[in-house]
């Protein structure tokens, strides 16, 4: 599916260039360098957008402070290019972390805004200080080297141009393959998911912007030469808007998508429609909007959903419990073993939200190898104390310790690698990748591929692989969020109400992968559940919250006699006084 | 009068409510008692149309209304009293209680549609130009009731009317829900607690995990050990009690 999309991609960026050259048509052949320059900074700005979950409508700033800076070191200061080509990029490359700051604080829209006040304040500011940028008269810059044309009509600045392309494509679609980029978006999906699988989500946008950042810098550096004239005016904000519309329009997310996205955009308004000058900001508005009426995946997004849908229909092979559960080679981590009898250790936790004290003084200890319920009303705590221990949520006071380690200050991505893995009360199943890749980046965490439960499903990895998870029914996703923290080896497995929205034989499948991984890998398992049908049967020991507070703590037959609790699930009067 | 029948429906692809039967008869009071999570607000809201079923029929008065959007199903006449007291906190008593008629189209006398409603809570007569908000939780839900009433509608689904009141307040309320059935309304009220509404029901259903469990009249049910088993997830359907 990306493969053709790479080679279309490719192939438009070379044709462009290379044919107007042919032709000796030197007005599509300056056209077509823009257009390919502006493709450039389009694909990081995909690649930001899709890839990373990053909201960027400053990218245009960072492509004219590239442009600019080369201009004045070259065109000013008159260094030779080479020289401003670097200062260029270090310029772009200074602005995207000082993006990439705010993206660790804000995202969605908020980080937009900030983008935005950049690429607002920009030109203003290249007019401000003209002394330095010879404010709204301009740099010229003249580069005969490298724009004369040579052989078949090509210059210097027009390989360039398509070697940046052509590279940021490529680019894109190697990032995809890497274990990087898959924490990538995985981190931009969800960033606490993310962490529960050992990815910092922070230091995976610092990369992007980074990345982006270069891409754009090289395209702004190469702007000098293309148009061998540098002015604020060039660097508006809509130049940033264009960018991020133009990701829009060809796909968010799609490899040639960007490629599309400009020459739409770029070329109706500005050549096709050009004796319409005066109205090229409408004709751009239409346009976009058109597209999207049309379009509402963007171009190459639609096409992709046609064509998959078409494709896929054939073959969904259900994820099969029996496989995993009959493997013979299910087995446990291999480590010593745990320095403590108790996996988790809860002592005095204390938190409070506001006015509302979520936890109080609540001491929890979990048998290693054990099946722990942890049952109570709506509002009574359960989440903010599984969010405690999966170090989502800081603790106001008291302490929580993983196999005998204080763990309650450690950052959530660092405990996956102490052995801590959790589930959602929403599966988080991540769309955009294939089932097969969904189980993959459990395993990816331990750095290795080999792992028993893959091999164990080595027979559904072709239908896996070409299918996405959006065709699974809640259940089933249910069991691949299970199943991939299992690839991540950790032997703690925090569950967030699991049965929540399965059928009743569901259940009582879940209930058998849960004793599976007890009694086959012997993983402790700590289980917050409303459903104390599940909990009853599946639990070695159960705690019962209450308004942050442990009320009550026994092996099953005791808890279900208390009355006590039987009062706080049905609402009989005895339990009004607490 | 309300019938549902085999009624199935979720959020997104997370299936909640599986098969619901149910009929409420004009006169009647049905509560519908279930713990956390069973489904009691999702078959409410399925039922007044905020939730398209993905199975399944409801009619009201033989009509077929299943899927219908919420506000011809309000024209249709019925009516969902969310929980939460939810009314208008910027409008006055009197403009949350105006609104309540808007639908009924014809002309009417305000003060005759709501004297049988200041008879039971005067506190609203005393507060008419108060804003909504000003009011207690106990007030509010008082005020949203009322503006279900003065809609005279055939149905009426209340959302856990006890929710957040003082327990003195919930008397009045549920004594409010009686007189009301009595007039011949159709009155459906979720709980979660068993114990709060059993007094004023005459059909009691128990609801666990999107499944009508249970179901009888309130008399037959007010003794059945197998309400609270249910409730504590404790065998039915001939199932273990333990492993």
């Amino acid at each position: 599916m990306a493969r053709w999309q790479l080679v279309l991609g490719i192939l438009g960026v070379a044709i462009s260039i290379v044919l107007p050259a042919l032709l000796g048509s030197a007005y599509w052949a300056h056209n077509f360098l823009v257009v390919n320059l502006f493709v450039t900074v389009a694909v990081m700005q995909n690649m930001l957008l899709a890839d990373a979950g990053q909201v960027s409508f400053g990218q245009g700033a960072l492509f004219g402070l590239a442009a600019t800076t080369t201009g004045i070191v070259t065109g000013l200061w008159g260094y030779g290019y080479g020289a401003g080509f670097v200062a260029g990029i270090a310029a772009a490359l200074v602005l995207g972390l000082l993006f990439a700051l705010p993206a660790l604080r804000v995202q969605g829209y908020y980080l937009g805004f900030v983008t935005l006040s950049a690429a607002v304040v920009f030109p203003q500011l290249l007019v401000a200080f003209d002394s330095l940028t010879n404010g709204i008269n301009g740099i010229t810059v003249s580069l005969p080297g490298l724009t004369q044309a040579g052989r078949a009509g090509l210059s210097w600045t027009s390989l360039l141009v398509m070697a940046t392309t052509i590279a940021a494509l490529l680019g894109h679609a190697a990032l995809r393959g890497t274990g990087t980029g898959r924490r990538m978006r995985v981190a931009s999906v969800s960033p606490e998911a993310a962490m529960t699988l050992g990815i910092a989500p922070g230091r995976l946008r610092f990369l992007a912007f980074t990345l982006a950042a270069l891409g754009t810098g090289i395209a702004g550096a190469l702007y000098v030469p293309v148009l061998g004239f540098v002015s604020p005016y060039a660097f508006r904000v809509d130049l940033s808007i264009f960018f991020f519309f133009s990701v829009i329009v060809g796909g968010s997310g799609e490899l040639a998508g960007p490629v599309i996205g400009v020459w739409i955009l770029y070329l109706v308004p500005n050549a096709i429609l050009a004796q319409l000058s005066v109205y090229r900001l409408l004709a751009y508005g239409m346009v976009a909007l058109l597209i999207m009426l049309a379009f509402p995946d963007g171009v190459v997004g639609s096409v992709v959903k046609a064509l998959r849908r078409r494709q896929m229909r054939a073959q969904i092979a259900p994820i099969d419990l029996a496989a995993v559960l009959q493997d013979e080679n299910a087995q446990a981590r291999n480590t010593a073993a745990p320095t403590a009898a108790a996996a988790i250790t809860v002592q005095g936790a204390r938190k409070r939200f506001d006015r509302l004290l979520a936890l109080s003084d609540v001491d929890l200890t979990v048998a290693a190898g054990r099946v722990h319920g942890l049952v109570g009303p709506n509002g009574s705590g359960k989440t903010t104390l599984l969010n405690v221990i999966s170090g989502l949520i800081r603790l106001d006071g008291g302490e929580v310790r993983l196999h005998g380690a204080v763990s309650s200050r450690l950052p959530a991505h660092r405990l996956a690698a102490l052995g801590l893995g959790r589930t959602f009360q929403t599966p988080r199943v991540f769309e955009d990748m294939s089932i097969w890749q969904n189980l993959e980046i459990g395993a990816d965490l331990r750095g290795t591929r080999n792992h028993w439960l893959l091999h164990a499903l080595q027979r559904f990895r072709p239908a896996w692989t070409g299918n996405r998870p959006d065709l699974l029914a809640h259940a089933q996703r249910r069991v691949l969020e299970t199943l991939r923290m299992v690839a991540t080896d950790a032997d703690i497995l925090l569950l967030d109400e699991p049965a929540a929205g399965l059928s009743a034989e569901e259940r009582r499948d879940f209930a058998t992968l849960i004793r599976f991984l007890r009694d086959r890998l012997g993983k402790t398992i700590l289980l917050v559940e409303h459903d104390l049908h599940l909990v009853w049967r599946v639990a070695d020991r159960i705690s019962v919250l209450d308004a942050g507070q442990i009320v009550a703590e026994g092996a099953p037959a005791e808890i279900a006699d208390n009355p006590r609790v039987r009062a706080l699930f049905t609402g009989a009067a005895d339990a009004a006084g607490r | 009068m309300l019938r549902v029948a085999d009624l199935h429906a979720g959020y997104g692809r997370v299936p909640v409510l599986r098969g619901i039967d149910l009929a409420a008869r004009p006169g009647e009071i049905l509560l519908i008692l279930g713990p956390n999570g069973a489904g009691k607000s999702t078959l409410l809201r399925t039922i007044a149309g905020f939730i398209r079923p993905t199975a399944g029929r409801v009619e009201l008065d033989g009509r077929d209304i299943t899927g219908t959007a919420p506000e011809e199903v309000t024209r249709a006449g019925l009516r969902l009293v969310l929980d939460g007291h939810r009314v208008f906190p910027r409008l006055t008593v009197r403009d949350n209680l105006r609104l309540g008629v808007a639908f009924r189209g014809r002309q009417f006398d305000f003060g005759t549609i709501v004297a049988p409603v200041f008879e039971v809570f005067p506190i609203l007569r005393d507060k008419l130009h108060a804003q909504a908000r000003d009011l207690s939780g106990g007030q509010q839900q008082m005020l949203a009731l009322a503006q279900a009433f003065v809609a005279q509608p055939k149905v009426l689904l209340c959302d856990e009317p006890s929710l957040g009141l003082a327990q003195a307040l919930i008397p009045p309320i549920l004594a409010f829900l009686r007189r009301w059935a009595a007039q011949g309304t159709a009155v459906v009220i979720v709980e979660q607690q068993i114990e709060v509404a059993l007094d004023i029901a005459d059909q009691v259903a128990i609801m666990e995990r999107g499944a009508i469990q249970l179901a009888g009249t309130a008399a037959e049910l007010k003794r059945d050990k197998r309400v609270q088993e249910i409730y504590l997830g404790l065998g039915e359907r001939g199932e273990p009690l333990m492993p």
